[in-house]
């Protein structure tokens, strides 16, 4: 087995320390760090995306093997060229005023953060404020609005309001979510995609951020 | 307790010592964090060691003991038609019932299903109040579409006060409305003294785990200490999301939760009737979704309602029936019944969630009919037999009295002594398949159906006086103009 393959097999074992180990030893060989990361960990990290969305694997397992990747990555960083951002894009993410069921939202933050995103979580009881501030501090790609009452998904509705009225709203994509929303409540408040579960929302976000690049 | 009540026990003696020790520990050692300042303050008076920078509580085993000590052996709860009142505990050895609380979906009898419309709350209530085998009642959570976003709880509530014959337990939804919901209750009994005297209605207050009570829910704490009206405390992990994937992880940070509530209560307000209701969850690890009916969050119910019962002489609270099911199909009649079952045979006093499906965001009022139907098989479970010569037939059976060849068992006095004691659901087939066709060939939703429709062209049986319904819509306006931002 090639040293890529191993390293492919750690992220898929979820095998933190063995995943950080064998890329200092790549390194350590004299590898390409892209190599390392394309050709070693990613393929990894794809194979545990295609056999969740199969139906093969639970959430811990996603979540320990994107874990093990980021601790390869954390040794390879500096030398990458630039040393480079690995992600392939920006989200921010947030439950909306007056809402502080945080489950999903979370999962939706992990589940992004398994995809190679970056991913900055405001929290949970944010106003249409935050989210303007946060668009432009971290320039994000698209981001996120969790409500789980039929009471505080109106909300997502006024922060893409007030997403208008400041003037960024075509910056970003908006993706809502949260157990009341529907295709149809995502098309009323001009949301730009609307996702049923934590993995297709990171799906979703993958495909936009890497069709953008 | 009934004669002859069968229950089943999920811990050793050993093993809930174990479980209460720790938890006590867990209050005692960790503490709390409490977002409310007047609450703080009081609990401070109390004894509590409470930071109020970071607003966190802890208790000491002396305030523990000393509230717990202070939980009323006996209480009632009172429905406003004087017709349903429940008495704690249950004088025949039975369980509560109540309907699934806070459902945003409702799903008519032709199938449709859609935010709740306020006429939908008129209708449900008109059903409740029919059931014989549902004792109180909870609020539909009436669409923003149709009353103002920031009140549906008060709008709701005017609702149950005016048409529900039977208790009501209240879910706010905001803290600032937890005032106006109280005037509310108070307006349709004649005051608050008369409130404190006849709670006619009670509080659901919910922790956010772990050990997090945010302000609303401090809110409604801290009131109904003030009001002396009854908190079925709640709390609601998702096993797996937010508390330990375990089901005895998940029941026993829910009790931790529950019974800090009950101590903050009962020390603000000593014999306030609490009822402990630890409602648990978890997480499908596949498809994240929130499950109500899988087995092992079951077998945590049965051992939060043990921690409480058995452990500490405390009434308590959790679902009996419900489903993860979307439908009414096979699958939904199997968690509800299951669960409902076992939960009859647990040591719960009150089991709820009736005419829910979806995981409890969405009730139905066939799914209500049926649900008043498996209770009533739960509630002949729940109170068990005995086992003697009389129930054995020995007296009979020794003496050979079948040996006459003119002998039937439907002629034995044995028989006449106890032929009515089967129980026999209302829309169950009990005919062969002759009868069955002639009779139209009708399935229980069929039937259940039909029942609706019965009650539905009967007039209700109950309606508030003029002079309350009057009070309630007055106090339902100040809080409009108070609460409503237009
Ligand atoms: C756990 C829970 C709580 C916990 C929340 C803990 C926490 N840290 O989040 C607590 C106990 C605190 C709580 C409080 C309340 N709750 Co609550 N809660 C639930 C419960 C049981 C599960 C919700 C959940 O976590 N689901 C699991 C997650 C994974 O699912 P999800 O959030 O839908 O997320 C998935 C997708 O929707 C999607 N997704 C989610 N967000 C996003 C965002 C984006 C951008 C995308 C693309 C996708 C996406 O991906 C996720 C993962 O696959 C539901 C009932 C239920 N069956 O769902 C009630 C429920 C939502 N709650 C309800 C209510 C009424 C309340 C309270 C008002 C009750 C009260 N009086 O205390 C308060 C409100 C507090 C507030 N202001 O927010 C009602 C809602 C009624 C309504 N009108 O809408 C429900 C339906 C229960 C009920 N029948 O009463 N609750």
């Amino acid at each position: 087995m090639s040293i890529f393959n191993e390293l492919s097999e750690l992220v898929i074992k979820g095998n933190i320390a063995g995943c950080k180990a064998k890329v200092q030893e790549a390194v350590d060989q004299g590898q390409d760090p892209t190599a390392i990361l394309n050709e070693g960990l990613m393929p990894g990290i794809n194979e545990i995306g295609d056999r969740f969305a199969k139906g093969q694997i639970f959430v811990p397992n996603v979540l320990l093997s994107a874990k093990a990747m980021n601790a390869g990555v954390e040794v390879i960083q500096p030398l990458l060229a630039g040393k480079g951002d690995t992600t392939i894009g920006t989200a921010v993410v947030a439950t909306v005023k007056g809402d502080l069921h945080d489950i999903g939202k979370n999962l939706v933050a992990l589940m992004m953060k398994s995809a190679n995103l970056k991913v900055i979580d405001l929290g949970a009881n944010v106003s249409g404020e935050k989210y303007i501030e946060a668009i432009k501090q971290y320039n994000p790609d698209v981001i996120g609005l969790s409500a789980l009452l039929t009471t505080t998904m109106n909300e997502q509705g006024h922060i893409i309001q007030q997403l208008i009225d400041a003037g960024v709203r075509d910056q970003v994509k908006v993706m809502i979510g949260g157990a009341p929303v529907t295709q149809m409540w995502a098309d009323r408040i001009g949301a730009d995609a609307f996702t049923t579960d934590a993995a297709e929302a990171a799906r979703w976000a993958k495909n936009y951020c890497t069709s953008k690049a | 307790m009934a004669v002859g009540r069968k229950q089943i026990w999920m811990m050793t003696e050993e093993e809930l010592a174990h479980v209460k020790a720790r938890m006590e520990q867990l209050l005692i050692e960790r503490g709390v964090h409490l977002d409310h300042d007047p609450m703080l303050k009081d609990l401070a008076a109390c004894g509590c060691i409470v930071d109020m920078e970071t607003k966190d509580v802890k208790f000491t085993k002396e305030l523990i003991d000393k509230a717990i000590a202070a939980v009323p052996a006996e209480f009632t709860l009172y429905s406003p038609s004087g017709t349903r009142d429940l008495k704690f505990p249950n004088p025949e050895g039975k369980f509560y019932t109540r309907t699934n609380t806070g459902a945003p979906n409702y799903r008519t009898v032709d199938g449709d299903t859609h935010y709740v419309k306020p006429e939908e709350v008129d209708e449900w209530y008109h059903v409740t109040n029919a059931m014989e085998n549902l004792d109180f009642v909870t609020l539909p959570s009436t669409s923003g579409e149709y009353v103002p976003g920031d009140a549906v709880d008060v709008y709701t509530l005017e609702k149950a006060l005016k048409y529900s014959a039977k208790h009501i337990w209240i879910q706010p939804y905001e803290a600032d409305n937890v005032q106006h919901l109280i005037d509310m209750s108070a307006a349709a009994v004649g005051g608050y003294e008369e409130l404190r005297k006849r709670p006619i209605v009670s509080m659901i207050a919910c922790s956010v785990p772990v050990l997090t009570y945010k302000h609303m829910d401090a809110e409604i704490l801290y009131l109904s200490a003030k009001y002396g009206v009854p908190v079925q405390p709640c709390s609601l992990p998702t096993a797996g999301a937010n508390t330990p994937v375990t089901a005895q992880g998940t029941a026993f940070v829910a009790s931790a939760e529950v019974f800090a509530q009950i101590v903050m209560l009962e020390l603000l307000c000593p014999g306030l009737p609490v009822i402990a209701t630890p409602l648990l969850f978890s997480m499908d690890m596949q498809s994240t979704y929130t499950l109500q009916s899988n087995t092992e969050i079951t077998m945590a119910r049965l051992m939060a309602m043990e921690i409480f019962e058995r452990g500490y002489n405390i009434r308590a609270h959790s679902y009996g029936t419900g489903t993860d099911s979307l439908i009414l199909d096979a699958q939904n009649f199997i968690e509800r019944t299951s669960l409902t079952q076992a939960m009859a045979l647990g040591a719960g006093s009150v089991l709820g969630g009736a005419g829910q499906l979806e995981t409890a965001k969405t009730i139905n009022p066939i799914q209500l009919i049926i649900d008043n139907e498996i209770f009533g098989i739960a509630q002949r479970l729940r109170l068990g037999f005995d086992v003697n010569d009389e129930t054995l037939d020995w007296d009979e059976l020794i003496a050979g009295i079948d040996k006459d060849p003119f002998f039937s068992y439907l002629m034995s006095e044995h028989t006449f002594r106890h032929y009515e004691e089967p129980h026999r659901p209302d829309m169950f087939n009990r005919d062969g398949v002759a009868r069955w066709e002639m009779e139209g060939s009708k399935d229980l939703l069929t039937k259940a159906r039909e029942k609706f429709d019965a009650i539905m062209a009967t007039p209700d049986t109950y309606q508030l006086p003029a002079d309350k319904a009057a009070a309630v819509e007055e106090k339902l306006r100040i809080a409009h103009k108070a609460l409503v931002k237009e």
